[in-house]
């Protein structure tokens, strides 16, 4: 496979790039990952949670599942997933940022959120990371739907169906590829992930031509 | 509570209305109802599922939750659950009926691509420890209610989804506006 395109995105800032069909993206880390696709002509038609899961009929994603957008179509297929056995990739999130942050402040829980104590307000999270990232492309917030969040393993308490961050991610980088389905716009942003030990790490993104 | 409006909903029909801060919605059924929620003065501002999920850090909406915008405001209080105990509301899937929601919502002049994910109420759909979701078309033997208190004005839509396999769903709606 050649190379199209290569990026190492530092942690807590975002990247986008445009794909075409067949190519396949390949990211590396050990970090959560929000990740989203849009069609590569008209941007409304973004990648969906709800139709994603109801066409896997599993609330997580994993190798052989699509990313489907609202309309139901096919934007990329999940083709190698090195998590896999190690924990889940998350589609229940939405992403971490400003006012998700100063909220959790409002409330008296941003230590809770942040998991630690006397914790300041971050100045930016994922939200801001991806928006910044496809401001070229003009998405604005409101339109960037919420994404796959890679590697953000949670638990689910089958009693009482609380969802519960783990700390589960790999210990060492491992790969996730995507084959695009069309033509895309694709971004992502390295979360800060709080909830992890490492408190977020960088995020390899590859474009390849197969 | 004193009533301000009632509307009997039949199946494959559907609602929308204000329900300003303070108000309750009262949505009585047995079957699949979809809902979706704006901030009145600014319908760029709707209810997210992620959002709710996350700031409940539940998997299904029901009594003491709150519903939440994509902006990450508070919108709904969920004050009563009559089907709590019966089965599970859902915050999943998408729309049952998509074409009847936008033509509910066709003065705010939404497309398709516009339109939030919705919270499914009556659904009741069952997730395994792995992740799979199983779904349960079983709603109330009889119409049971919730209700649904705005922290904000609000313009909210419900759409009663026509009967189908996959969900126990045709069956009619009362949607009740009440005044605390």
């Amino acid at each position: 496979m050649r190379i199209v395109e290569k990026y190492l995105a530092p942690k807590n800032t975002g990247w986008a790039t445009e794909m075409k069909v067949g190519q396949v993206l390949r990211l590396t880390a050990r970090t959560i990952i929000d990740f989203v696709a849009f069609d590569g002509i008209d941007y409304c038609e973004a990648f969906d949670q709800a139709p994603t899961k109801e066409a896997s009929g599993c609330i997580y994603l994993k190798r052989g599942h699509q990313m489907l957008s609202r309309r139901g179509a096919p934007l990329m297929t999940v083709i190698t997933d090195e998590f896999d056995g190690i924990g889940t990739h998350d589609m229940q999130f939405g992403m971490c940022g400003r006012s998700r942050h100063k909220r959790a402040q409002e409330e008296g829980r941003l230590g809770e959120y942040l998991h630690g104590k006397n914790m300041e307000l971050p100045d930016h999270g994922c939200t801001e990371n991806l928006t910044w990232a496809l401001e070229p492309w003009g998405i604005s917030y409101e339109n960037i739907p919420s994404p796959v969040n890679f590697f953000q393993n949670m638990a689910i308490d089958q009693e009482t169906s609380c969802m519960k961050r783990t700390q589960i991610r790999p210990d060492k980088p491992v790969k996730i590829e995507l084959r695009a389905e069309r033509d895309l716009l694709v971004g992502f942003s390295a979360c800060p992930d709080m909830a992890s030990k490492t408190r977020g790490l960088e995020v390899g993104a590859t474009v390849l031509e197969v | 509570m004193d009533v301000i409006s009632k509307e009997t909903i039949s199946p494959q029909k559907g609602w929308m209305g204000n329900v300003n801060k303070g108000q309750v919605l009262r949505i009585t059924g047995r079957s699949v109802i979809d809902f979706n929620a704006f901030k009145s003065d600014d319908i760029s501002e709707y209810f997210d599922t992620a959002r709710t999920r996350i700031y409940n850090l539940n998997m299904y909406p029901t009594k003491g939750h709150r519903l939440f915008s994509k902006q990450n405001n508070p919108m709904m209080r969920f004050l009563e659950d009559g089907f709590a105990g019966l089965g599970l509301h859902d915050l999943q899937s998408g729309h049952g009926c998509a074409e009847g929601m936008l033509s509910i919502l066709s003065n705010l002049n939404m497309t398709f691509l516009d339109l939030p994910d919705p919270m499914g109420l009556f659904r009741n759909l069952e997730i395994t420890q792995d992740g799979r979701i199983r779904p349960k078309p079983k709603g109330p033997p009889e119409p049971v209610s919730i209700d649904l208190e705005a922290e904000i004005n609000l313009i909210c839509a419900v759409m009663n989804c026509p009967s189908s396999e996959t969900s126990a769903s045709g069956a009619e709606a009362i949607i009740t506006v009440l005044q605390t």
